[in-house]
């Protein structure tokens, strides 16, 4: 199946701003405090470092995907395990991911509505990205991409009366080791390792660079400016107490009587980002099934996904409960996210030097 | 062919919920709440003033007082409950009226004094969490009594109650009051760099309202707006300026004392300040402030410094009897900035020394010589305000003589 370079960077970027909208760089501005700006850079700088060695080693390799190169460099059974790591990671994460955006979803919109109202319209859309061909949902992706971005950037400027620079002091924020072992921020990066999945529709390897370039270009931009204007808008250490650090600078919003509380751009934004975010990685899901465990047919597993997905998602009572596991997993998913491909383009180009040198 | 079709009926079936319509609500089904009045009440309860926009009067278009008149509806109607919370005072209220209660276009809420000095961040944390009354709604505090307020607030000259009360609390309309809203004094209420200060809100009592001027009751230069005589309808006004630390209050101030604090912050926008009171030759200068104060701070000795250069722009608007001319701009500057340097100086340390609270915000400029929080949470700025040794040097330009000048031969 052929991959477009544009789709799959909006694709990508998409998935990765439904992050950064909801409570991810909260991370942040938990470990560093008016320092945050200073940890987002930092974890850019190491994610850029991580996105081009993997590359480097994926492009001595000899397959096309993660899963061609680890069926390489481990065999059949390596596949396997790997396979099984990444799909228990990815359905927890779903499901927990789930439950989360459903309480927000009542919290912020719907407020009399029952939560499994809200996710029945999530899990719909995940069963119809499962469903239908990939190329729907890049689309859509490239299709509203702009659109979410102009409404975030909207979102940034309206509030800009509010922006006190002395809030980004005093400088180091809670000291120079909390901004260097802030490393955990990475994990706002994660979904650049579907890039691996994509590749294998891409015209040629030089693609995956310029598709992660891309990305990450963007995402990085979008990170340090939401961190660097919510610590502007909010003051250390009342920045802590909000959950979503966008919504709160859109509500803080007030441009005269032409524009207040802006809540409904970022509404608009979020919920787009947050079903493209879902669909995408329940689609990811079943590919992660079909090429791990060698299946002709990637829909077979839908219906019992959703099913254990929605399950997990029932198993947490309100988003505190959810909350701790997400991070757990967000750790396990960022390791996992490094080793695996670390280890299997590593090892597949070991292989194929030995190989060039036989030859 | 078929598939299609279903997809289509599918897609159809699924757009209906999604209108959202079945809990829908008429306009004129609800009751639009334009302030709110916060007193304490009898044990632990409060008492709370709802002020509902009286639409069959607005729609009307006539202008007309509050509660104030006996027998004689106004373009407000104000209920009085006592609850033990604001939220819990609605399901009360909602007994008694036919219409469906909506605070979204609540504009301003008022909080007696004795609640003030108690602490408001229990209130402000309910409005931030709560989506039904918006973070701009202004904030105030009642030298008495807010229901007593409420109850006088008689809008002249305006059909729409809520837009009154914005335009006098709003920023630029009025000079002499602190324009707070509910998300700037729960940020500023929360941190340690920066106070916040709430109008005072009063009403004029029959003593004070005199028929006739007397210049005995004018201060010449001091405006306090409570002195001076008053023949109007409406007896609700904004008398002075209540100083919180954190979220409680700790001193009361005047009105002319908001301007000093405009000028430090840096938005007194323009304004009008009289020179040479004290002698026959009173100029009265028009003042702009374009750029914010330059402040310098030094934290390095157990006592902090503070420096701030204000610059203005100035034209003379009026030289009064005395032997001064536009030619003398450089003495007039001169006066400006002594007389001013003297007011504003005499106002930060009323509200350092006394009230012991950091208005301007310096503790921002402060906490920039620390290279973390940790070391800025020990020098503990809170403790040290009323030690600050602060020095402001005006730098007056006068740039304009307006259009006539006495002395030019063509």
């Amino acid at each position: 199946m052929y991959t477009d370079r544009r789709e799959a960077s909006w694709l990508l970027i998409l998935m990765i701003c439904a992050k950064v909208f909801f409570t991810d760089i909260m991370i942040f501005i938990h470990t560093s405090g008016t320092a945050a700006y200073l940890q987002a850079i930092w974890c850019i700088v190491i994610e850029w470092v991580l996105f081009f060695v993997i590359y480097r080693l994926f492009k001595l390799c000899k397959g096309n995907d993660i899963f061609e190169c680890t069926k390489l460099s481990f065999g059949k059974s390596g596949l396997i395990i790997f396979g099984l790591l990444l799909f228990t990671l990815q359905i927890l994460n779903l499901g927990t991911i789930l439950k989360m955006y459903s309480e927000t979803l009542s919290s912020l919109t719907l407020t009399s509505a029952p939560i499994w109202f809200l996710t029945g319209f999530i899990v719909l859309c995940m069963v119809f990205s499962a469903y239908s061909n990939p190329r729907g949902l890049m689309g859509v992706c490239t299709a509203f991409g702009i659109f979410i971005l102009i409404l975030f950037f909207m979102i940034l400027f309206l509030d800009m009366s509010h922006y006190d620079v002395t809030n980004i002091f005093p400088v180091l924020g809670n000291g120079w080791e909390d901004i260097f072992m802030g490393i955990k921020g990475v994990s706002l990066f994660n979904d650049i390792f579907f890039i691996y999945y994509l590749s294998e529709g891409f015209k040629d390897k030089a693609s995956v660079k310029k598709v992660g370039i891309a990305t990450l270009s963007v995402t990085s931009f979008i990170t340090l400016i939401s961190t660097l204007c919510y610590t502007f808008a909010v003051p250390y250490p009342l920045s802590k107490k909000f959950y979503m650090p966008i919504f709160q600078i859109s509500s803080d919003i007030t441009a005269d009587v032409v524009i207040q509380r802006a809540e409904a751009l970022f509404l608009v934004m979020w919920i787009l980002s947050i079903f493209i975010y879902m669909s995408a990685h329940f689609y990811f899901l079943t590919v992660t099934y079909q090429k791990s465990f060698s299946s002709s047919d990637r829909k077979g597993i839908v219906p019992i996904s959703i099913l254990i997905i929605i399950l997990i998602s029932s198993i947490y009572q309100n988003i505190n409960q959810a909350s701790p596991v997400l991070s757990v997993i967000k750790d396990i998913t960022t390791i996992s996210f490094v080793i695996i491909p670390l280890m299997s383009f590593g090892v597949g180009a070991i292989k194929k030097k030995r190989e060039d040198i036989r030859d | 062919m078929t598939k299609k079709i279903l997809s289509i009926i599918l897609s159809l079936l699924m757009l209906v919920p999604l209108c959202a319509c079945e809990d829908r609500v008429d306009t004129d089904d609800y009751a639009y709440v334009i302030a709110i009045g916060v007193d304490e009440g009898e044990d632990k309860d409060i008492k709370i003033t709802f002020s509902f926009a009286n639409s069959i009067k607005i729609g009307g278009g006539s202008s007309g007082g509050g509660g104030g008149e006996e027998g004689e509806e106004g373009n407000l109607i104000n209920f009085t409950i006592s609850s033990t919370s604001m939220f819990t005072g609605l399901d009360i209220l909602r007994n008694n009226i036919s219409k469906k209660v909506n605070l979204s276009h609540v504009k301003l809420i008022v909080f007696s004094k004795d609640i003030a000095k108690k602490g408001l961040s229990e209130y402000t944390d309910g409005f931030i969490r709560e989506f039904k009354i918006r973070p701009i709604t202004f904030m105030a505090v009642a030298e008495k009594s807010s229901e007593d307020y409420l109850n006088a607030l008689s809008p002249l000259m305006a059909v729409n109650p809520e837009k009154y009360i914005k335009n006098l609390f709003s920023r630029g309309k009025s000079d002499f009051g602190a324009k707070i809203d509910i998300y700037t004094f729960y940020i500023n209420s929360q941190v340690d760099d920066k106070d916040v200060v709430l109008p005072m809100v009063g009403v004029i009592s029959e003593k004070e309202d005199k028929n006739e001027v007397t210049n005995e009751k004018i201060k010449s230069d001091s405006m306090d707006i409570s002195a001076i005589p008053l023949k109007s309808k409406n007896k609700a006004t904004i008398i002075g300026n209540a100083i919180f630390k954190g979220d409680k209050m700790v001193d009361a101030g005047e009105n002319s004392e908001q301007l000093f604090l405009n000028i430090l912050r840096g938005v007194a926008g323009t304004f009008d300040y009289t020179v040479g009171k004290d002698s026959p030759d009173q100029i009265v200068l028009t003042i702009i402030q374009r750029h914010k104060p330059k402040v310098y701070a030094d934290v390095s000795g157990a006592s902090p410094k503070i420096s701030t250069v204000i610059p203005l722009e100035c034209e003379i608007t009026s030289l009064g009897e005395g032997k001064l001319s536009e030619k003398d701009y450089k003495k007039i500057q001169k006066m400006l900035s002594s007389e001013l340097e003297a007011d504003l100086k005499k106002y930060f340390y009323k509200i350092s020394r006394e009230a012991e609270c950091d208005a301007v915000g310096y503790g921002r400029y402060a906490k920039m010589s620390f290279d973390n929080w940790e070391t800025w949470k020990n020098y503990d700025w809170q403790k040290r305000i009323p030690y600050i040794q602060y020095d402001v040097k005006v730098q007056g330009g006068i740039l304009k003589f307006g259009i006539i000048d006495e002395g030019y031969k063509p």
